[in-house]
C-alpha cells in the first residue's frame, strides 16, 4: 500500500505554506545574515515535508518548492527542485525507519538534510557548468544554512505538520508476512 | 515472520521527479525554453511584488530588530570607526575641497563626466536574493519604469552592478561582486585596461589582464573602460586597488578592488538607461 492521495483541502495548505515560507524568506530571513549567509527556508520545508509524510509526498513537496525558488533565482530553472526533490525524499526514507521521535529529531536530520541539500546543489550546479557556485566560500553556506535552517526547523515543522497531516508510522513502507 | 519491503511507488514517483527536473533543466540551459521560462520567471515576479511590499512593510521592523542583534558587534565598531573618521574629516574639510575642485578640473579635461547626460531611473532596493550563491538584489523599478535588461546600475559612489531581468514593476540587478560579473576596466592614473571580475567576497574584485610592466599602486582608482561593445559607459568608478603583484614568470598582474560602493548597504540606486554603441 503506498501514500493516500492528497486531498484538495492538504493541497491548499501546502500551497498556502509555500506562499508563506516565500514570503518570510524574501522578506525576512534574506537579512538575517551571518557572515554573508542567510538560511534557506523553501530547503526547510522540503525537508520538513520528508520527514512528516514520507519519502514520496516529501519529493513532491521538495520538487514544488524547488520550482517556486527557481523562478526567483538566475541559475538553470529546475535546480532547485532537483536538489529539493531528492534530499526532501532522502530525508523521509531515513525518517521512516526511525520509529521514535523526539522534539530535537527534526532541527538535527534539518541540519544534516541542509548540509546535504547545500552541497548537492553546488555538485549538480557543476554539472550544468555553474562554476560560479564553487566560488569564495561554498564550504561556510553549507556551514550557516544547516546550522540556521536547523534553528528555523522548530518554528517551521508545525506549519508543515499542519498542512500534511502524517498518514501513520509506516507511511514509506509496507508490513507484507510471509 | 514479517519482512519489511520498500514499495516501489515512491521511487517511481522520485525517477518522474527527477527526470522531469533534469529535462527543464537541461532545456533551460541550451537555451530552448528560453521564452517559455523567462516569461514564467517575469510573471512570478510581477505577480509576487505586491504581496512582497506588503509583507516588507509588516516585517521591515522584526528584520532591522533581528538584524541588528545578528551584527550588534559589527555597529559597535563602525560606530566607533566612523566617530573617528568624522573627526579626521573635520579637519581635512579644506584641504578636500581644494583637492575637489582640481579634480573636476581635471574630470572636465580628460572627459570623464561620471554618468553625464545618460538618461536615468532613481529605483529603490526592496529585496536581496533567494540565494546564497547570487550576488543580486531587487529593485522597485521595471519596465514599465523604463528598466531593461543589460543596464548599468550606478550609485553616487560608482558602479554597482547590471540588470539581469526586468520584469513590469520589479527588476533584479546583479552586483558586480557576483562571481558571474565582468566589466572592461581602466586604470585611472595609467589608462591602462584589465577586466574586474566579482569573486563572491563583498569587499573583493579581480581585475584580469593587467600587463606586468603597468605600474599599478594601491589606493589608485579604477574606472569603466567603456571600449566598444562594452555594457557599460566609460568612466563609472569602480573600485579602489587594495594590491597588486606580479608572480615569477606569470603574463599578468594579480590585482585586486575594493568596491567603491559598499554593497551591503544598499538602499537607493540609479539605472543608466544606455545601450553599447554597435
Amino acid at each position: 500500500m503506498g501514500t493516500p492521495p492528497l486531498t484538495d483541502v492538504t493541497r491548499l495548505r501546502i500551497a498556502a505554506v509555500l506562499v508563506v515560507v516565500l514570503v518570510l524568506q524574501t522578506s525576512l530571513l534574506v537579512r538575517l545574515r551571518v557572515h554573508d549567509v542567510h538560511p534557506e527556508a523553501l530547503l526547510v520545508l522540503a525537508l520538513g515535508a520528508g520527514l512528516v509524510a514520507g519519502p514520496e509526498r516529501g519529493a513532491v513537496v521538495g520538487f514544488f518548492a524547488g520550482l517556486v525558488a527557481d523562478l526567483f533565482l538566475e541559475t538553470p530553472f529546475g535546480l532547485s527542485a532537483l536538489t529539493y526533490c531528492l534530499v526532501a525524499f532522502a530525508m523521509g526514507s531515513i525518517s521512516s525507519s526511525v520509529m521514535r521521535s523526539t522534539w530535537w529529531m527534526s532541527p538535527l536530520t534539518v541540519l544534516a538534510g541542509s548540509a546535504l541539500g547545500v552541497s548537492l546543489f553546488v555538485l549538480v550546479g557543476l554539472l550544468f557548468g555553474q562554476a560560479q557556485l564553487t566560488h569564495d566560500h561554498p564550504a561556510a553556506v553549507v556551514a550557516v544554512v544547516s546550522l540556521t535552517n536547523a534553528a528555523l526547523a522548530l518554528p517551521l515543522m508545525p506549519l508543515v505538520r499542519w498542512a500534511l497531516a502524517r498518514p501513520g508510522p509506516e507511511h514509506g513502507y509496507t508490513k507484507t508476512p510471509r | 515472520m514479517v519482512v519489511y519491503r520498500r514499495p516501489a511507488r515512491p521511487r517511481f514517483i522520485l525517477l518522474l521527479l527527477v527526470l522531469t527536473a533534469a529535462t527543464i533543466i537541461t532545456l533551460d540551459y541550451r537555451g530552448d525554453t528560453s521564452g517559455l521560462v523567462h516569461r514564467a520567471k517575469v510573471d512570478a515576479r510581477d505577480l509576487f511584488a505586491p504581496v512582497q511590499s506588503a509583507s516588507d512593510r509588516v516585517l521591515r521592523p522584526v528584520g532591522n530588530f533581528f538584524e541588528g542583534a545578528v551584527h550588534y558587534g559589527d555597529l559597535r565598531s563602525e560606530n566607533a570607526r566612523l566617530r573617528e573618521e568624522n573627526s579626521q574629516l573635520r579637519g581635512e574639510a579644506l584641504q578636500n575641497a581644494d583637492a575637489a575642485r582640481e579634480n573636476r578640473s581635471l574630470h572636465d579635461q580628460l572627459g570623464i563626466g561620471f554618468a553625464g547626460d545618460i538618461p536615468r531611473v532613481y529605483a529603490r532596493v526592496v529585496g536581496a536574493s533567494l540565494s546564497n550563491f547570487e550576488v543580486t538584489v531587487q529593485i522597485d523599478r521595471g519596465r514599465d519604469g523604463g528598466v531593461d535588461r543589460g543596464m548599468a546600475v550606478v550609485s553616487g559612489a560608482g558602479l554597482v552592478g547590471k540588470v539581469v531581468e526586468a520584469a513590469r514593476t520589479r527588476s533584479t540587478v546583479l552586483l558586480l561582486t557576483d562571481p558571474t560579473f565582468n566589466v572592461g576596466v581602466r586604470l585611472a592614473a595609467t589608462g591602462d585596461v584589465g577586466v574586474a571580475a566579482g569573486t563572491g567576497s563583498p569587499s573583493r574584485l579581480r581585475v584580469d589582464l593587467v600587463d606586468p610592466g603597468t605600474q599599478v599602486n594601491a589606493g589608485d582608482v579604477v574606472v569603466t573602460s567603456g571600449l566598444q561593445q562594452s555594457a557599460f559607459p566609460p568612466g563609472i568608478p569602480v573600485g579602489q586597488v587594495v594590491s597588486a603583484r606580479l608572480r615569477p614568470g606569470a603574463l599578468q598582474q594579480d590585482v585586486e578592488l575594493s568596491p567603491l560602493v559598499d554593497l551591503r548597504r544598499l538602499e537607493f540606486l540609479t539605472v543608466l538607461q544606455w545601450a553599447p554603441h554597435p
